[in-house]
């Protein structure tokens, strides 16, 4: 029955991103060009559709990360800096460590000293974004060789950072719905309780996935520094809650355990080709965030409307137990 | 005028999806009477509670209350119209202070100018008065989270003194309170029902009824059996009331061969609560663990899982000593616990059959990329459905929309698929109707037969004595006796359950 | 039993630590204590404690809004075209609340109705908002009478302390005694602290949580009122992140985002210290780059601190035992 749901409404974003891309294809026709199809609309979307990914697992547990945006800036900022006092290997090493790093802290206060992912994460946004912003003293901290290879390099006629998304979201995807991780994720986020009397290590699996997002965000800093050459503390702002729009899109609940990896790509899918088509078609840049939001605001609630409706079949069955205690 | 008739139910019918609650239930109280409401647990005496207060709606059925026809749509509408009940888990906002808890929804305000403002001074003075007729002091300014449970209750207590009720209805109040502080509250139940008040007290403690109430009524199966003047009966009448004449024939216990001493406790203790216990459980035997609740037998069966801390002691399988620190450790060993309480601490409600079967070893059920599969979880899963039974369309049905009785058989299903040698089942059929009861019973008896040692907690007697070869009986905490299968009966448990002091064991 | 009342609160040890933090500036940096320091201090912490009252209120009910920011940009820039017809102050004030009431409103509407979690509800409107505003105006509405500044310029009293922090003494007075003394306060708490029971209790609960969005509302308007009027110019931008701000200050005030429980005191001084920490830091020689890094810290502090005082209160609530005895 469930597999069912999720068809649906996967099939139904589906079908809204071919109506969106075909609507905006007729009304411009450049925007059918190989060369703006994957050099804007792809290439522009990236960054945010790999967070996404780990950003899914950590909703499906029923958590949330609001520090992802900043963990990223921190982390590009941090390997820029080392790179140009040290090496490009150096720079490589420092912006993958403060990505597990910042993962870790999050991780281990969410799920050791049990504060809500919210709270945490929201304080860590403060601290990361406050810690980029000191080390750089405002200014702004340029690309070295290896960010630029990963922002602009191409193979085969198609930039680098494409290749990598396909190839992590097919990972995610699989981790997600094919192995025992995932399931697990899964059963945290519909009964913590259930799930640790099930024998699962529930706290370890949550400090391995705020650290892989963590690891993640360091990954796209590369290609976010290397796409603008240049990175500034307060870059990664509306990148949190851009990542948690796309997945909310996607069909994952925010109250953990309802959604998948391949919802969460289609939204990436959406966003992306509404930016881009709408800049295309010479609306502002404004109308588009209200289209977002809108498009949003509607996902929310023919979810919440099909959620309700689950839930009104259930509460009888949920009053009878009660009655023989 | 004196001792009228203040609250009066007459055939109040609840039924629920696929269980009759309560059938025809016919009640009175009288100011100045302390009335009892017994029977055993299950019985029906929350329910109807819950019916005359408003949290559930009758189907049928009067509700009659200082003389005129009510139907309240919450407890705090039968507050207001004389009616308190003081529930056994409480309902005090716990965040919030004593004072506010006691006048919430209700505040005594006054006019500030053009404001209505909440009068703390007015409201300071009445609680400070209802306390003292309380003989009590509770500091009224502290929150209602640093407090014990009789300091609670307290508070309920003389919340529903601030609604003017006559008519007070105590839920099991001495579950959990020490004995000086029940015969605290004894005191003040004395207090008001000389003041005028119609007391309700709902418990199955014997030596409690006969000690403060004035009258009793037993139900039984939600169906109303007797009426009688505690002067006029005495405790044997009253527990063969609570009981009826329905033992044990029909439990499907099949004579298994017992063999040697598979597991064994010796002076445990958990984190507190649990203390010094020692047993053993044999092979193909069935032990049962009987008591009331919150008499330790959860806290035990969870700590020995792993579950829930150890302070001391020692445990032995097949005569080797095992150190258990996770649940995981435990299931390594072959001792697999189902939980009681199936909604939150044992299924994942929103997931399949064969999800929630296979959930514990999800790692043996994958190759070494972590990749599962997706066959033998099916497979394992199917085994297990068809061996217990469960009636569902396939295994990827949701578990939510089982009924409870088959929701257990997929917690049993569960257990069973882990192999266990020593099996705890923690309350195996609360919430199940009669017919998956029998089925869940049947099972258990296979189950031995194929060598299984099993640990049953349950607080339906009729079903330990039915089932176990041994029972062991729990009180605060520590063993309290132990009757082997022969010489079990009802009232030899209920008495060593419920006497003040722990008899021998 | 009989246990007094503890001085050891969560207030309490803020306050300590803010005051230390005063006398600590006093002996390391007395220029802080310059009144046009003071001064603009005063007025930067007016704003984020009325906004910072409101959250702490929809805090309270266990929802959160993420969208004050967006909502308080598009209050400016409303009052901003107003402004420019010359209406006066009151005018603005009054358009500024109302406005802001019924935006927050929309929100508490989306999110009991359609029982969608506040975190995401609000993150949608806010890109609504967000939208809307440059649609209306292009990039900024500038050259503002004087009518318009009136707030920021003129209105000093004794000629000195500007009238923002008159408005907010007046809103935190009220909020303190409203909180105390009205019944509808009692009311959040105990949907915060268990909603189930306050239905049972005769509560509206969504009812109460929508006029909860609603006071907020107004009370982000008087800020953006406070934020607007400070220039000639204002732009579509001029909320944006503040929502985070605010919930900092709750956060950091000793409420708990689950709800039901914090006080109002709390948050002042919670706001307070975020609106101190820019300017001591500049003054202490620090390059203001670090102000940010250190308000994370702060708040990553008590939170901590915080989450350990109740691990141990909670050890006892999920204490099997305790368990067992109130399931039975």
């Amino acid at each position: 029955m469930k597999e069912k749901f999720k068809f649906t409404f996967n099939l139904a974003l589906l079908v809204i991103w071919a109506v969106l891309f075909a609507g905006i294809a007729v009304k411009a026709p450049g925007f059918l060009s190989y060369n703006y199809i994957v050099n804007v609309m792809l290439r522009n979307i990236v960054e945010i559709g790999m967070v996404a990914l780990p950003m899914t697992l950590i909703i499906i547990t029923g958590g949330i990360d609001l520090s992802v945006g900043n963990t990223m800036v921190l982390a590009a900022m941090l390997g820029g800096m080392a790179a140009a006092k040290a090496s490009d290997i150096a720079g490589v090493l420092v912006t993958l460590l403060t990505g597990a790093v910042c993962g870790l802290l999050n991780g281990v206060l969410i799920a050791k000293a049990k504060i809500s992912a919210m709270v945490t994460t929201l304080a860590s946004m403060f601290l990361y974004l406050g810690m980029a912003r000191g080390v750089s003293h405002g200014d702004s901290v340029y690309s070295y060789t290896f960010s630029e290879y990963m922002g602009t390099m191409s193979f085969l006629g198609i930039p680098l950072q494409i290749w990598l998304y396909v190839l992590l979201a097919l990972c995610f995807t699989v981790l997600l719905k094919k192995t025992a991780f995932g399931r697990k994720l899964y059963s945290i986020g519909l009964n913590p309780h259930a799930t640790k009397y099930a024998g699962v290590n529930t706290e370890k699996i949550l400090v391995i996935i705020y650290v892989l997002c963590g690891m993640i965000c360091a990954l796209v800093a590369f290609i976010f520094l290397g796409r603008f050459t240049s990175v500034k503390y307060d870059a990664g702002t509306n990148f949190n809650l851009k990542v948690i729009t796309v997945v909310v899109l996607g069909g994952t609940s925010i109250n953990g355990g309802i959604g998948d990896m391949k919802g969460t790509i289609i939204g990436t899918l959406i966003i992306a080709t509404l930016n881009s088509g709408l800049t295309v078609l010479n609306i502002p840049i404004d109308v588009q965030t209200i289209v977002q939001g809108a498009v949003l605001i509607i996902a929310l609630i023919s979810y919440a409307v099909v959620n309700n409706r689950a839930r009104k079949k259930r509460i009888i069955k949920v009053e009878a137990p009660d009655a023989l205690s | 005028m004196e001792n009228a008739t203040i609250l009066r139910l007459q055939d109040i019918v609840k039924t629920f999806p696929g269980v009759k609650a309560l059938g025809g239930i016919n009640f009175n109280l009288k100011s100045g009477e302390v009335h009892a409401i017994c029977g055993e647990n299950g019985a029906g005496k929350s329910t109807l509670m819950k019916v005359v207060c408003g949290v559930y709606r009758p189907d049928s059925g009067s509700i009659e209350v200082n003389g005129k026809k009510e139907s309240f749509s919450n407890p705090m509408e039968a507050y207001r119209k004389g009616v308190s009940i003081i529930f056994q888990e409480t309902s005090l906002f716990e965040e919030m202070t004593v004072l506010e808890n006691l006048f919430l929804g209700h505040e005594i305000t006054k006019k500030a100018g053009p404001f209505t403002v909440i009068d703390y001074r007015a409201m300071t003075i009445r609680a400070e008065e209802i306390f003292r007729r309380l003989s009590t002091q509770i500091d009224l300014h502290v929150q209602i989270k640093a407090l014990g449970m009789a300091q609670k209750q307290m508070v309920e207590i003389a919340k529903a003194l601030t609604f003017d009720a006559n008519i007070i209805i105590f839920d099991e109040p001495t579950a959990s309170l020490t004995q000086r502080e029940v015969t605290a509250l004894f005191a003040i139940i004395r207090s008001l029902k000389a003041e005028g008040f119609g007391i309700v007290y709902i418990s199955h403690r014997m030596e409690e009824i006969f000690e403060i109430c004035d009258r009793v009524t037993v139900i039984r199966d939600g169906q109303y059996i007797s009426t009688k003047f505690t002067s006029d009966t005495d405790k044997d009448e009253l527990v063969a009331d609570m009981v009826g004449r329905k033992m044990g024939s029909y439990y499907p216990k099949t004579e298994t061969e017992i063999g040697d001493t598979l597991f064994r406790a010796e002076h445990y203790y958990d984190s507190g609560f649990v203390t010094d216990i020692s047993f053993y459980a044999r092979r193909g035997e069935i032990l049962g663990f009987a008591g009331l609740a919150g008499a330790g037998r959860t806290e035990l069966m969870e700590s020995i899982c792993g579950l829930a801390p150890r302070t001391a002691g020692r445990l032995f399988m097949a005569g080797n000593e095992i150190e258990v620190q996770s649940y995981k450790d435990a299931m390594a060993r072959g001792i697999v616990y189902v939980s009681e309480d199936r909604g939150k601490y044992g299924l994942i409600a929103d997931m399949s059959i064969e999800n929630n079967i296979a959930l514990p070893q999800l790692d043996k059920l994958v190759n070494k990329f972590d990749i599962l599969n997706t066959e033998r979880e099916k497979e394992l899963a199917g085994r297990y459905m068809t061996d217990v039974g469960i009636k569902a369309p396939d295994g990827e049905f949701l578990v939510t929309n089982l009924s409870g009785g088959n929701q257990q058989k997929v917690a049993v299903s569960r257990a069973l698929a882990l192999k266990p040698e020593l099996l705890i089942l923690d309350e195996p059929t609360r919430g199940v109707d009669v017919n998956a009861k029998a089925e869940i019973h049947k099972i258990i008896s296979g189950l031995t037969q194929q060598g299984l040692t099993i640990i049953m907690i349950s607080s339906e007697l009729p079903e330990l004595i039915g089932m176990c070869d041994r029972i062991y009986v729990m009180k605060d905490g520590a063993l309290a006796g132990c009757f082997d299968r022969g010489e079990a009966t009802q009232e030899k448990i209920l008495s060593v359950a419920l006497e003040t002091k722990s008899a021998a064991g | 039993m009989g246990k007094k009342k503890g001085f050891l609160t969560t207030e309490f040890y803020l306050a300590v630590f803010l005051a230390a933090i005063l006398l600590f500036m006093a002996v390391a940096a007395r220029e802080f204590y310059s009144i046009n320091n003071l001064m603009s201090l005063l007025n930067s912490f007016s704003y984020i404690l009325i906004s910072a009252i409101g959250m702490n209120l929809i805090i309270l009910t266990s929802n959160i809004d993420v969208s004050a920011g967006a909502l308080i940009s598009v209050v400016c820039l409303s009052i901003a075209a107003l402004g420019k017809q010359g209406i006066p102050f009151a005018g603005l004030m009054a358009a500024a609340m109302v406005i802001g009431a019924v935006l927050s409103t929309l929100n508490g509407l989306f999110i009991t109705r359609l029982k969608i979690p506040a975190i995401v509800a609000t993150l949608a409107t806010t890109q609504i908002f967000q939208g809307v505003l440059p649609l209306t105006v292009d990039g900024s509405i500038y050259d503002l009478p004087a009518s318009f500044t009136w707030l920021a310029f003129d209105a000093k009293i004794f000629g000195i302390v500007p009238a923002s922090v008159l408005i907010c003494l007046i809103v935190t007075v009220a909020a303190l005694l409203f909180v105390k003394y009205s019944r509808f306060a009692r009311k959040l708490y105990a949907i915060g602290n268990n909603s189930n029971g306050a239905r049972l209790s005769g509560i509206r609960v969504d009812r109460t949580v929508v006029w909860t969005y609603t006071i907020a509302g107004a009370l982000f308007g008087i800020s953006a009122v406070i934020i607007a009027t400070a220039g000639q110019r204002v732009t579509t931008t001029m909320g944006s992140g503040l929502e985070m701000t605010f919930i900092a200050a709750v956060v950091l005030g000793g409420t708990n985002t689950a709800g039901g429980s914090g006080k109002i005191l709390g948050t002042v001084i919670g706001a307070f210290i975020l609106a101190m920490i820019a300017p001591a830091i500049n003054y202490l020689g620090i390059s203001p780059d670090w102000s940010d890094a250190v308000k994370g810290a702060i708040i990553l502090i008590s939170v901590v601190v915080g989450a350990a005082k109740y691990i141990k209160k909670k050890r006892v609530i999920d204490d099997p035992a305790a368990r067992e005895r109130s399931a039975a």
